[in-house]
């Protein structure tokens, strides 16, 4: 089960190459209303594919409808979050029981964020002791964080992961087990890419459009381009305007966006992800755009302004000095952030996100780094789970020492 | 929406998939005849179709599940219709378990919410079988029933000498031994020569050097 911030990816090692998918999130109808009472809602909470058939007021969307995962940690209190995972993980396991009377229930492997609090783990576990005392549908469970998952997928023992979601990133060194101590987690993301093409939109005159955040979204997507480097990208941008113009119709619609004389503003979009300390970003934060600031989780402090080859950096050399260059020799990037592409006439000055991580590498002296793209990136985690759970014998117990093994549920406790 | 117009916007829905209604539903044994059965020429569906006041009555539902499961050897789909407005009162989970399809419509469109598990019927029953046709039949079965009973007696005797020897096997190794066995069952599957006999497991297990290494897991303790 890998419980990405968006979408929730599930399925035995029967189902092949790919699993099955759905949102990770929940919907609690008003069981209090007339039309939940005519209809005969019994659900406290829907889950799955058919969660659309149970939506009402679209304003009642905002509270009633419930992404757990939003920004990779659930806090301990969040009842509702709590609910949600729960039917998620009985909602993943309903259609593939086996109706043999032999059959004690599944190994359950969970994917979560490489900087989930130890209480989560807990409570994942007990919500699964739950649903296998219920159902009976869960033998064992354990956790293994997503950047793991990614480099078992990979078929990679020895690599640097970098995950980069919606809320944050994280750089996680793997050497057949995860480095735990020198994972560096930053407070930056998808979410703070939203926010500088919100103010690229403001700038060129569409400030009535950033208030939809998939509208801006959209925009980054399709107009954000990633810089070798910033000064001398702005400095070709305004020197030959219309070859680099940035036009963007919104499909379906009358919408049209053209950044005209400011399309060299394209460049920060990308730029302020991989790396946010160029001087031109402060005019933004003095107006007002968030700054990504360091904030602590649980144990783990996330860097907000760190750029990425400094923290890929820095995450490496918090490891052994004699297993560094093995750890640079392959990078893998899992996570939508890092799909950028490079328009056809402009590789001279715009990158990819591989040649972009290669060269803030570079500027932090390390050269030679094999940087790759994870493969299905949508798939990676739930593939590198079920690695996981085929080869771990059934009878290596969990310990939060190594935090690996298996939990034993449903009447067979462990010795966990 | 009231239930002629319902049906009609079905029988609509239903044709531009290339289904037309079946005229002689008695014919085909859909008994009692349904409101509503279609067929592409291959295969029939029945639709049974929920009204808003059908709806309001609590045992309305589970009373056409079991109607519709009374057509289950002579439709190959089964669904049943309701107001868009009403889905959320529908387990759908249930009826996927069954194999009953869900059609949602309001005024502006019909819609498969969740399609119907297509069966394969059994070789049609010829029209105009004789009572003394069918009691024929009915000793052969008998028959074919007691020699089926004996073989699954034999079967079953069988079945318990292999649990023993099995339960014997499983008490003289570790329950380590188990993974030991799959592990290298999965090495010599990836580490024969392309093309060969690891052509059934998915791409990303083939030749992965994790399963070795995690398959070690706690024997180092």
């Amino acid at each position: 089960m890998d419980f990405g911030t968006s979408d929730y990816k599930y399925g035995p090692i029967s189902l092949g190459e790919t699993p099955e998918m759905t949102q990770n999130r929940g919907y609690f109808p008003d069981k209090r209303s007339i039309m939940s009472k005519i209809s005969g809602v019994t659900a406290d909470v829907v889950v799955g594919k058919e969660t659309p058939l149970y939506l009402e007021a679209k304003e009642d969307l905002a509270t009633r409808l419930v992404y757990p995962m939003r920004n990779g940690v659930i806090d301990k209190d969040d009842e509702r979050a709590w609910t949600v995972v729960k039917e998620l993980i009985r909602y993943a396991l309903r259609p593939f029981a086996s109706a043999d009377p032999k059959f004690k229930g599944f190994f359950v492997v969970g994917s979560l964020s490489a900087i989930v609090p130890r209480y989560m783990y807990e409570k994942f576990f007990d919500l699964c002791a739950e649903v296998a005392g219920e159902s009976g549908l869960i033998a064992g469970v354990t956790i293994i964080p997503q950047p793991l998952a990614v480099a078992i997928s990979h078929k990679a023992l020895t690599c640097v992961v970098i995950e980069s979601g919606h809320g944050n990133g994280q750089i996680a060194p793997i050497s057949k087990y995860p480095i735990r101590n020198a994972l560096v987690a930053l407070n930056r993301g998808g979410a703070d890419g939203n926010h500088i093409a919100a103010e690229v939109l403001k700038d060129s005159g569409y400030a009535d459009l950033v208030g939809e955040e998939a509208m801006i979204r959209r925009v980054k997507e399709n107009i954000g381009l990633v810089p070798l480097d910033l000064d001398k990208a702005i400095a070709a941008a305004k020197s030959d305007p219309e070859r680099f113009r940035a036009k963007y119709r919104v499909e379906g619609t009358r919408v049209e966006i053209d950044l005209a004389e400011n399309s060299w503003m394209r460049f920060l979009i990308g730029e302020y992800v991989f790396d946010p300390n160029n001087e031109i970003f402060q005019s933004y934060f003095s107006r007002g755009m968030p700054k990504p600031r360091d904030v602590r989780i649980g144990d783990v402090t996330f860097r907000g302004m760190q750029d990425l080859g400094e923290a890929i950096v820095e995450s490496v050399e918090r490891t052994p000095v004699e297993l560094q260059p093995y750890l640079y020799r392959q990078i893998i990037l899992s996570g939508g952030n890092f799909n950028w592409v490079v328009p056809k006439g402009l590789e001279d000055v715009a990158v990819d996100s591989k040649a972009k991580i290669r060269a803030l590498l570079v500027k932090h002296g390390i050269e030679g780094s094999d940087v790759v793209m994870s493969e299905s990136p949508q798939f990676s985690v739930w593939r590198g789970a079920i690695v996981y759970g085929y080869s771990v014998p059934e009878d290596y117990k969990w310990t939060w020492e190594r935090m690996e093994g298996w939990v034993t549920v449903g009447g067979r406790k462990g010795k966990e | 929406m009231v239930a002629e117009k319902a049906k009609s916007r079905l029988l609509e829905f239903f044709s531009l998939r290339g289904e037309e209604p079946v005229r002689n539903q008695s014919e085909l044994g859909l008994l009692p005849p349904p409101a509503l059965a279609v067929s592409d020429g291959k295969s029939v569906a029945v639709i049974l179709h929920l009204t808003k006041e059908e709806l309001l009555n609590g045992n309305a539902l589970l009373r056409t599940v079991v109607n519709a499961a009374a057509h289950r050897g002579r439709a190959n789909r089964l669904y049943i219709a309701i107001p868009k407005l009403y889905a959320a009162s529908v387990d759908g989970a249930i009826l996927q378990d069954n194999g009953i399809g869900l059609i949602v419509y309001d005024e502006k469109r019909v819609f498969e919410s969740i399609p119907a598990r297509n069966v394969e019927l059994d070789a049609e029953r010829p029209q105009g079988e004789s009572l003394s046709e069918i009691r024929s039949e009915l000793a052969e079965t008998r028959q074919e029933v007691r020699s089926l009973e004996a073989a699954l007696l034999s079967a079953s005797r069988e079945i318990k000498d292999l649990k023993e020897a099995v339960r014997e096997l499983a008490n003289r190794r570790p329950a380590r031994a188990t993974v030991r066995a799959e592990r290298s069952r999965v090495r010599l599957a990836v580490e024969v020569p392309e093309g060969s006999s690891d052509e059934g497991l998915p791409s990303f297990l083939k030749g992965n050097p994790w399963v070795e290494v995690l398959s070690g897991r706690g024997e180092e303790e």
